[in-house]
């Protein structure tokens, strides 16, 4: 982490011109935003909850979508000296450390930096055509991973409403909270208003993005997302600088992933983008990974990997991989298939350095999952994954080199430092958790026809050692 | 060893070959991902190498100093030649401060494999080094030469780099001091204060590393210039 004073001249730049403006100042309010389209909801940066969309002001104005009137009082808050209470995140590292906070970093963004001196004049209430957005048309998914819900999977809401929320003392995945922050999904099959506002503000928005991320749901089950690539490839004069992502569980029927790929080679053949690359998701190997992501089948999403990195000569393949409980056992057989996707398909004129990136990054939440829950035993073998793709790694970061980086290694070394922390009452929550963490998957198992004790011999002890917890209520 | 070292020797791995386009190092972990570093400090009591090796005898000069497994700075560890005489030696070296000393074993005719132990021990008041050439069970004996000496070892080796093949690549060391060595490797053990730090697997290896069975995270690095120009 990058602490003040002592850093790159760019971060401590970008903090004095900001903080020149005002002790709150970020730029990211103006030039980024999720938009969760689904649900009618945004947030500029991944530290504020999201707020909803007004969907009166959208038929009016479409790029409310981004440049809500909430949205519009912080950023007056900003331009006026003062700190939103929502990006408390970075109040809290700033006041409490000598690192920059996000909002350095964020501001300092290619796609937020040359934009620096006409936010800092602008009137709040102007709207701003923002450069990174990334997108959810639906929830439309055909996976319903264990620790997704109903906002992100349409078949976790069809779950859901017939069986309810799960018997973990936090009730897991009920609907109510998302009645409560009117988050509850508009079908895909209904007309939704942002989606169409979207559109109407999408000719104006398309040659300012620096980057945009189609996720979902499963955005291959989107016309939406069609939608959009047809855009790009039926443009006289396309937006060639954009940096361009879709998120896929790359699980869809043959047809579709055929014709993504059909679009993807048009577009990559034609120049159409700066770069264009996949985020798909799977979190360990075989049998452990269809277990964690209900809907996987594992050998067909493999081939279709391959399928893409062989038929497409450019385009990048990203896993990301949600690190948790049940990725443990069989990681390192996971390590080596992605280094051998990295040997095979390595070299070459693709937009990043490598075929093959990957993302472990660590889950946090639902907490019952995470490794956390995992007995000591497991530390080791997790510090033996980071080791091992340590040896799998790059002697240096280019090309010509195959094996994983120093990010990608640092990141698997990250889970361990996680996994080994300690704070106050972390035994009494991880009971909990464990007591959690056996009520979901018991009840897993019922509602979908699956044996936990089966696909994970080696966890069966602990299972059961969960299966006896008995809550006292003190520790609810 | 049984009696079939040699056919045992070629056939448990595939061998990696040591030659001057072809050697191995060892420096710090930059993810903090060794467990127990390969540095021998002056805190530590005693250094065992153990390493298994066949030359390639009709590669080598007479005289010519063959570097196996070394510390660099003021050298130490194990390497081997053959003199005017025709005779081969196996030899272990180790420094203080000032000066060198080295313990020597004479090897029977042109050795086809050999198994070398290197053992450092510190003592109260001297130090002991000894060599040993393994001969087996079967053959009923091994062969060594103890050697002992005052004022403890080096400070170099607090910070050295672990070389397999050379004494060491950097390019601050005059060629000549360098020992290439001429050599096919199957195995190696390095041991710090009875802790095993490290056991290269020589038939798991990428285009640029070799697997630490030990699990220290100690994978030895092919050297090139191209990712490591110091």
């Amino acid at each position: 982490m990058s602490r003040l004073g002592e850093d790159n001249p760019l971060f401590v730049d970008t903090k004095q011109k900001l903080d020149n403006k005002g002790c709150g100042m970020c730029l990211a309010k103006w030039t980024q935003v999720t938009l969760q389209l689904q649900t009618g909801h945004n947030h500029s940066c991944h530290h504020p909850k999201t707020h909803e969309i007004d969907p009166v002001e959208i038929k009016r104005n479409p790029s409310a979508l981004h440049n809500t009137e909430f949205k519009k009082q912080r950023r007056q808050q900003m331009l006026n000296d003062a700190r939103p209470e929502e990006c408390r995140y970075c109040w809290n590292v700033e006041d409490s450390s000598d690192r920059f906070s996000d909002r350095v970093f964020k501001s300092a963004e290619s796609w937020s930096l040359p934009y620096m001196d006409e936010i800092l004049n602008s009137d709040w209430k102007e709207d701003f055509n923002p450069r990174y957005v990334e997108v959810a048309f639906s929830n439309a998914c055909n996976f319903k991973c264990s620790y997704c819900g109903p906002a992100y999977s349409s078949t976790w809401m069809e779950e859901i409403e017939k069986h309810g929320g799960y018997p973990t003392t936090d009730n897991f995945n009920s609907n109510e909270h998302l009645i409560k922050e009117n988050k509850v999904p508009i079908p895909h099959r209904e007309e939704n208003p942002y989606v169409e506002a979207f559109w109407k503000w999408w000719p104006d928005l398309y040659h300012d993005l620096h980057t945009f991320r189609i996720t979902g749901g499963e955005p291959l089950l989107s016309k939406d997302t069609w939608k959009v690539l047809d855009y790009i490839i039926e443009q006289k004069e396309p937006n060639v600088d954009l940096h361009f992502a879709v998120n896929s569980n790359l699980g869809a029927p043959d047809n579709l992933i055929d014709k993504f790929i059909e679009k993807i080679q048009q577009i990559e053949d034609e120049e159409r983008v700066s770069e264009f690359i996949i985020f798909t998701s799977v979190d360990t190997w075989g049998k452990h990974a269809e277990y964690i992501r209900t809907g996987l089948d594992f050998n067909r999403f493999w081939d279709n990997c391959n399928k893409i990195l062989e038929k497409c000569s450019r385009v990048n393949l990203t896993f990301m991989s949600t690190y948790n409980a049940l990725s443990v056992p069989n990681y390192k057989r996971f390590l080596e298939g992605i280094y051998q996707l990295k040997k095979v398909y390595g070299g070459g004129d693709r937009y990043w350095n490598s075929a093959v990136f990957l993302d472990s990054s660590y889950l946090r939440w639902p907490q019952h999952q995470t490794v956390q829950i995992l007995p000591e035993k497991w530390d080791s073998e997790i510090f033996q994954q980071a080791q091992y793709a340590d040896y799998l790694g790059l002697p240096l970061y280019q090309n010509k080199y195959i094996g994983f980086s120093d990010i990608e290694i640092q990141k698997i070394k990250r889970i361990y430092d996680w996994k080994v922390q300690n704070w106050e009452n972390k035994e009494k929550q991880v009971i909990i958790w464990r007591y959690n963490f056996y009520k979901f998957f018991n009840e897993h198992d019922k509602r979908r026809g699956t044996n936990f004790k089966l696909v994970f011999p080696e966890l069966a002890d602990f299972y059961d050692e969960c299966s006896r917890i008995k809550l006292e209520e003190e520790l609810f | 060893m049984s009696k079939n070292t040699k056919a045992r020797f070629i056939r448990a791995y595939p061998l990696i070959k040591i030659n001057k386009d072809n050697v191995f190092f060892l420096s710090p972990n930059p993810h903090g991902l060794s467990l127990k570093p390969c540095k021998f400090t002056k805190k530590n009591k005693q250094l065992s190498i153990e390493v298994r090796f066949k030359p390639e005898w009709d590669t080598i000069k007479p005289n010519q100093e063959n570097a196996v497994v070394m510390f660099n700075g003021k050298h130490m560890g194990v390497s081997f030649a053959f003199d005017d005489e025709g005779q081969y030696w196996l030899k272990a070296t180790t420094w203080t401060d000032t000066n060198p000393y080295q313990a020597f074993v004479k090897l029977a005719d042109k050795p086809d494999i050999v198994h070398a132990k290197f053992l450092l021990r510190i003592l109260e008041n001297r130090n002991v080094l000894t060599l040993t050439a393994i001969k087996g069970a079967d053959e009923g004996w091994d062969e060594g030469e103890t050697i002992l000496f005052k004022n403890g070892v080096a400070d170099d080796y607090e910070f050295s780099y672990l070389w397999v093949g050379c004494s060491s690549a950097l390019k601050s060391v005059p060629k000549e001091l360098r020992w290439y060595g001429n050599f096919q490797i199957d195995f190696l053990k390095i041991m710090i204060d009875d802790e095993v730090v490290i056991e290269p697997d020589f038939s798991k290896f990428t285009s640029y590393k070799i697997f630490d069975k030990s699990y220290n995270g100690n994978h030895l690095m092919k050297h090139s210039l191209e990712w490591f120009d110091e």
